[in-house]
């Protein structure tokens, strides 16, 4: 019954995040290479707020005043990221991407990791301001995880050149 | 076929050669190094980091040993100059001292150098996901970060490079009926007649270098956290 009723959730999500992500790749006009630079941009603003995040954390504090503003940025990034993967955006445009054609093949499981994505980064959003090491530090992780299992999936791995 | 060769041939004199800190290093390092390399083309990058650090806990250990530990182990002693490697290389050499030779000095050299390369930059690489980046990686920005992850692909291969080199090189004296892995296992050896036996360094200096690496691995895996 539980299983049935995320199933549910699940295709509705879908369907929204389907239509959302036809619409906006549309409304921003981009396509192509275009596209696809968009979306290296983006993932690269991505590492660059997780990074300041995990550097906080590693510097022994939870600071807000760094941490709020990027979990901020990850969290608004994160609801667009269908978007950003608008279809003849991937290796067939000839430029250098490490995005895998399976992408666009099995976007049932991409946009549910989207999806998950979304979740891990309003939960990390709504404890980021609270300075508290014991709930950003776990929040962060699951936040870090939810990147890994999509990139595990549908990004190539980086090839030495 | 080296002076060495023919004389310790003639007659065989065997004591230890290789003290046990440096054997277990050799060995431990067999092993960590391919573990490194599958861990991190496998995605088991937690393994990854503290296979990273157990490789410079022994490298610390290796670096203070090349100063303090028993004489074959020491840099000063099997560091030879231009010209008697040339020598060596040549046959010329009549007196080869026990342990690495002129050659194989420098190779165990090269390869340490390629290890601390391989391990610093290691300690500074982030990762795209933020989950296992380098204990040091706090200290450089992202783009620099990511370019020394690269780098850190890059001189596995030249480590790769090196490592064949000596397994070439074992091979080479193998042929010439020259066994240099049994020494390396039960640290007895061949001497050339004549030829003392190095002294060993005591345990207790063994302990104190262990203490000191294991201190310094401890503060670097931890990112130099002072709180």
């Amino acid at each position: 019954m539980a299983v049935e009723h995320r199933n549910e959730l699940l295709r509705t999500l879908m369907m929204a995040g389907a239509v959302l992500s036809a619409g906006a790749a549309v409304a921003a006009g981009l396509t192509g290479v275009d596209a696809l630079k968009d979306r290296q941009a983006h993932m690269k603003e991505m590492g660059k707020a997780s990074k300041a995040i995990v550097d906080s954390l590693k510097a022994g504090s939870a600071d807000p005043a760094v941490i709020k503003p990027n979990a901020d940025k990850i969290y608004t990034n994160s609801k667009a990221i269908l978007t950003w993967f608008p279809k003849g955006s991937g290796p067939e445009t000839g430029a250098k991407t490490r995005a895998l054609p399976v992408v666009w093949t099995d976007q049932q499981d991409f946009q549910a990791k989207a999806h998950d994505l979304q979740v891990a980064a309003a939960n990390f959003d709504a404890v980021a301001g609270s300075g508290d090491m014991a709930k950003v530090g776990p929040a962060a992780k699951a936040l870090g995880q939810a990147c890994h299992a999509c990139h595990e999936k549908f990004q190539a791995k980086e090839k030495d050149d | 076929m080296p002076a060495e060769l023919a004389a310790a041939e003639a007659t065989p004199v065997r004591a230890r050669i290789w003290d046990l800190p440096t054997r277990a290093l050799h060995w431990l390092l067999v092993l960590l190094i391919p573990f490194s390399w599958w861990s991190a083309t496998h995605d088991h990058l937690p393994w990854h980091l503290l296979s990273g650090f157990t490789i410079l806990g022994l490298l610390s250990f290796r670096l203070l040993w090349g100063v303090f530990g028993s004489p074959t182990a020491r840099f000063a002693r099997f560091l030879a100059g231009p010209r008697t490697v040339a020598e060596y290389v040549g046959g010329r050499l009549s007196q080869v001292a026990v342990g690495h030779n002129p050659l194989g000095g420098w190779s165990v050299a090269a390869m340490l150098l390629a290890l601390v390369t391989q391990v610093g930059l290691g300690l500074f690489s982030v990762d795209e996901d933020e989950l296992n980046e380098g204990p040091l990686s706090r200290f450089v920005d992202f783009d620099t970060g990511r370019a020394i992850a690269h780098w850190h692909h890059k001189v596995f291969w030249v480590l790769v490079a090196l490592i064949g080199f000596h397994l070439t090189a074992i091979l080479v004296y193998a042929l010439r009926r020259r066994n240099l892995v049994g020494p390396m296992i039960t640290g007895v050896g061949r001497l050339a007649p004549g030829a003392q036996a190095p002294p060993l360094a005591p345990a207790w200096r063994m302990a104190a270098v262990a203490l000191v690496a294991f201190a310094f691995t401890w503060i670097i895996a931890h990112g130099l956290r002072l709180r």
